[in-house]
């Protein structure tokens, strides 16, 4: 089955006044129609920058190369306006930080509809009713009343999903969640999560769950991207990720994530930290943490390998 | 938002007393001045004097006879211009002052907005480093030197505007004094409005309403602009400060007859009770204005507006 | 590539940028020879600032006179007492601005560390005083009480303390908060001796920032002064005097006032551009992008 969003060797560079940073490296993703992907990471993976690049968001000293297939064209090289229309009713974005993600200045009914009535041609009416009714949806209490207050009358949950709202309001095909649920209390967290999970069986989303937290992305995802200093390194369904993690950066996240919840006596971490990615790093970028490091993973930059359930980038796999 | 008003009304009153306070005691103290009786005077002058400032009573008593007649409006006779007081030589003077200094800050925040916004939007460009350059020098040449240099170009020079005289007000003569007084207040309304846009366009809810498809301009418009100028209505308060005492100088070099010139007039003149009056006058026209900025500040940022009707 | 960029200090990553800035180094180039010349011009020429040269009544700029800049409608050589003036200004501004400092750095540290009540009624008096319409205040002082020298410094200075009074206040809030300071506290470091061995040495960026530029401020107040004839009085001469004086004569003696203006200007603008420069270098370290 053809993918709706096709990912083909994509990466991100920066200009700056220290050099040139590679915040994304040759990546290669797809993701199918109805499915959930999930992206894991630590900060400074290049998991944001990536989808970013995506919507055409990033700064102006940004540099994208590669391809991005979705709907018979490549969207890294459409005009402006063809891209606010991608934006406006195609693919979706919601934000890490719910509480700096809204607009302070405006109600949040102007800012639930203003897509619509500009790009989609509905009356301000209509879009007004369509918005009351999500906002139901996602359980904002009082949702006639309260969509004329501002976002600093909500609390960070109700924020967020007033952001997810505003993302289906536009009826997209695609929504990135970029860690929803990251600034949330744990309590919130999974409240939204199971809010995610029974919209996109409603709307018939697909969804590109960005986050650092693997217990998230058990719950939640069908296949998984596991993302390292800009680079992909695993990329595998998601039971042959939990059964038969292959790179040992990721079974060391597997690890972390089982020993924080409690299953194991000690906490495990990965030591050691991610590179700085102001230099382009030969060979593989995990050797100086990697525990079962080879002499060739220091000069050769390890390809990615597999079949359809999963793909590694890792000599130990060759 | 009244609960807001009131608060901002009551912090004032009490600056208000402190000038008129000041102003009192200053008036007192100043050696050679009316109120220094080191020189001994004729007895019935002395008497005169004494009626008129109740000067055998306590200083108390004085100071609220002072700020009786400061309440009523009667800052006293001019020492300089024997025929007239005061507040009459203000009532004269202020409209002048008056017409200038709206013109000048109506100009700087068109035109200083539009270039700070511009400035903002193609950061780091050509353009941009022109403004930033332009509002350095604005900021760095002051009005003293600018007004001649203004003159000699386009009043000697090129004569296209006269080089002074008020004309009751014509048009002419109004364009360089209002240029020159608006100037500095332009710069940094420009540099105010940069910062704060390229602040803004950072943000993360800007950057969810480019996520949305929404056009750039109604993004600049609907999302950016109010956040922008808020921080420039702020500003307002220390810009009328500023154009009023710059109103001192370029009354004086472009011989305007307004309220700037007579209080110099009144400063090389020893004119105490004139000097006097203008300060008091203007100190409390620059509290009343800062109130209402404040109140409008208050008014536009939904927060202070909700919260302070919720309390 | 800056190999040292990310590794550097903190205080040496900021001096990096400002060298950075080329704008900025030109300026301090220019405002070092102007005060190199301000301090010892005058006695390398053969005129002094007051002497009258008969011959020559304002006369224009001439190489061949001797009078560079030309001379002033009394005889006396410009450059001189261009020269002079700058001198003058310049010292009238360090002395002001140190005077405003000393005031505005004591009590903005005080209301910051002790905070609460204390902080809460200084930071009152700051707002009221703030609102008043300070130059009129100084204004009347020079009228009232004369033209004294100290009582300028004086007066100057206490205009522009309260800026640096607030910011200072603000700084130390925030520093008070790190935990360096708690544990200070808890090994039982005594108030004063915080505020000397940890606060004031992070103040000192702002501080600079603050001097240079509150120079140009005090400069441009005393100039004001001076050109409403309220200032400096003769037979000494500042920037602000002398532009009053070429101002009365600009018809048909434009160098009077040219030559003194373009001093003035030039002194304002790179005191700025220094300032600005610098308040640059210290915030970027606070502002930078985050990569996820």
């Amino acid at each position: 089955m053809k993918p709706l969003l096709d990912i083909e060797n994509l990466s991100v560079k920066f200009r700056t006044q220290q050099g040139v940073i590679h915040a994304v490296s040759n990546i290669n993703l797809q993701l199918h129609e109805g499915e959930v992907l999930g992206i894991v990471g630590e900060s400074g993976s290049g998991k944001t920058q990536l989808m970013l690049s995506l919507l055409g968001l990033l700064p102006e000293n940004a540099n994208v190369i590669g391809r991005v297939g979705f709907v018979e064209k490549n969207i890294l090289s459409i005009d402006a306006q063809a891209m606010n229309q991608i934006r406006s009713n195609q693919i979706a974005m919601i934000f890490q930080d719910p509480m700096s993600a809204l607009n302070p200045y405006l109600k949040i009914s102007t800012q639930l509809v203003e897509a619509q009535v500009i790009n989609q041609g509905l009356s301000k009416q209509q879009a007004l009713k369509q918005a009351v009714e999500m906002l139901i949806k996602v359980r904002i209490p009082d949702a006639q009343q309260r969509i004329h207050d501002y976002p600093y009358q909500f609390s960070g949950g109700m924020r967020q999903r007033i952001m997810i709202a505003m993302a289906l309001l536009r009826k997209p095909k695609v929504l990135i969640a970029d860690e929803p649920t990251t600034a949330l209390d744990v309590t919130v967290q999974a409240d939204i999560l199971r809010l995610l999970k029974s919209l996109r069986d409603e709307f018939s989303l697909s969804i590109i769950l960005i986050t650092h937290d693997m217990s998230i992305v058990a719950g939640q995802c069908d296949r998984i991207a596991v993302m390292y200093a800009g680079r992909m390194v695993e990329y595998a369904t998601i039971e042959k990720l939990f059964t038969e993690p292959k790179p040992p950066y990721t079974q060391g996240l597997l690890a972390a994530a089982k020993s924080q919840s409690g299953l194991s006596a000690e906490l495990v971490s990965i030591p050691g930290n991610p590179p700085r990615n102001t230099e382009q790093i030969n060979g593989c970028a995990f050797y100086p943490r990697c525990e079962k490091r080879m002499k060739i993973c220091n000069t050769v930059l390890p390809a990615m390998q597999g079949d359809e359930t999963q793909q590694q980038a890792c000599h130990l796999y060759e | 938002m009244l609960d807001y008003f009131i608060r901002r009304l009551l912090g004032a009153i009490p600056t208000i007393f402190i000038i008129i306070f000041i102003s009192f005691f200053l008036i007192r103290l100043a050696p050679g001045g009316p109120f220094d009786f080191d020189r001994s005077l004729a007895p019935e002058i002395q008497a005169n004097l004494n009626a008129k400032y109740h000067l055998d009573e306590p200083v108390y008593v004085q100071f609220g006879y002072y700020l009786k007649d400061i309440v009523r409006g009667d800052f006293g006779p001019s020492f300089q211009y024997k025929n007239y007081t005061v507040t009459e030589l203000i009532v004269q003077g202020f409209p002048v002052s008056m017409q200038l200094g709206l013109s000048a800050i109506i100009l700087a925040l068109l035109l200083g907005c539009s270039a700070g916004i511009f400035a903002a939007y193609k950061q780091n460009s050509r353009f941009d480093y022109l403004v930033m350059a332009i509002s350095m020098t604005g900021i760095s040449i002051p009005n003293f030197v600018m007004a001649p240099l203004l003159i000699l170009l386009f009043a000697i020079a090129l004569s296209i505007f006269p080089a002074g005289g008020w004309n009751d007000g014509a048009f002419q003569n109004q364009v360089l004094p209002i240029i020159t007084l608006a100037l500095p207040q332009i710069a940094y309304i420009a540099r105010i409005t940069r910062g704060s846009m390229i602040e803004v366009l950072r943000t993360s809810y800007i950057r969810t309403a480019f996520s949305k498809g929404l056009p750039t301009v109604y993004i600049l418009t609907r999302h950016a602009l109010k956040p922008t100028l808020l921080p420039v209505i702020s500003y307002l308060g220390p810009a009328i400060a500023g154009l009023i005492t710059g109103s001192v100088v370029v009354e004086q070099i472009y011989g305007i007859p307004g309220l700037g010139r007579y209080f110099v007039q009144g400063a090389l003149n020893r004119d105490y009770t004139l000097v006097m009056g203008v300060a008091v006058f203007y100190g409390m026209l620059i509290i009343v204005l800062n109130l209402l900025v404040d109140i409008l500040y208050g008014w536009l940022d939904p927060q202070i507006r909700i919260r302070s009707k919720q309390a | 590539m800056n190999s040292q960029g990310l590794f550097a200090s903190p205080r040496q990553q900021v001096w990096e940028r400002l060298k950075g800035n080329r704008a900025a180094m030109i300026a301090v180039a220019i405002i070092l020879f102007l005060v190199v010349s301000a301090i010892i011009g005058p006695w390398l020429s053969p005129f002094s600032a007051e002497v009258i040269d008969y011959e020559a009544i304002a006369s224009e700029p001439s190489f061949t006179s001797g009078h560079v800049f030309g001379t002033d409608s009394l005889g006396r050589d410009i450059f001189v007492r261009t020269l002079e003036g700058s001198r003058i200004s310049l010292a009238i501004g360090l002395v002001a601005t140190l005077v405003s400092l000393l005031i505005g750095v004591n009590y903005g540290a005080i209301a910051g560390y002790f905070g609460g009540r204390i902080d809460a009624v200084m930071m009152r008096i700051v707002d009221i005083l703030y609102a008043m319409p300070f130059m009129f205040f100084v204004i009347l002082l020079m009228v009232f009480f004369g033209r004294n020298i100290f009582l300028i410094f004086i007066a100057i200075g206490a205009i522009n303390w309260l800026d640096i009074a607030r910011i200072v206040r603000g700084q130390t809030l925030a520093i008070k908060q790190q935990a360096y300071v708690e544990a200070a506290r808890i090994y039982g470091a005594g108030h004063w001796k915080i505020i000397r061995k940890h606060i004031v040495p992070n103040l000192l960026g702002i501080v600079v920032v603050y001097i240079t530029l509150t120079i140009p401020q005090v400069i441009l107040v005393e100039s004001f002064l001076s050109f409403l004839g309220l200032g400096i009085q003769e037979p000494m001469t500042s920037l602000g005097a002398l532009v009053s004086e070429g101002a009365n004569e600009m018809e048909t003696h434009s160098w009077m006032l040219i030559f003194p203006a373009i001093f003035l200007a030039v002194i304002l603008f790179c005191f700025n551009f220094i300032g600005d420069g610098l308040r640059d270098a210290l915030d970027t370290k606070q502002t930078e992008k985050q990569a996820s």
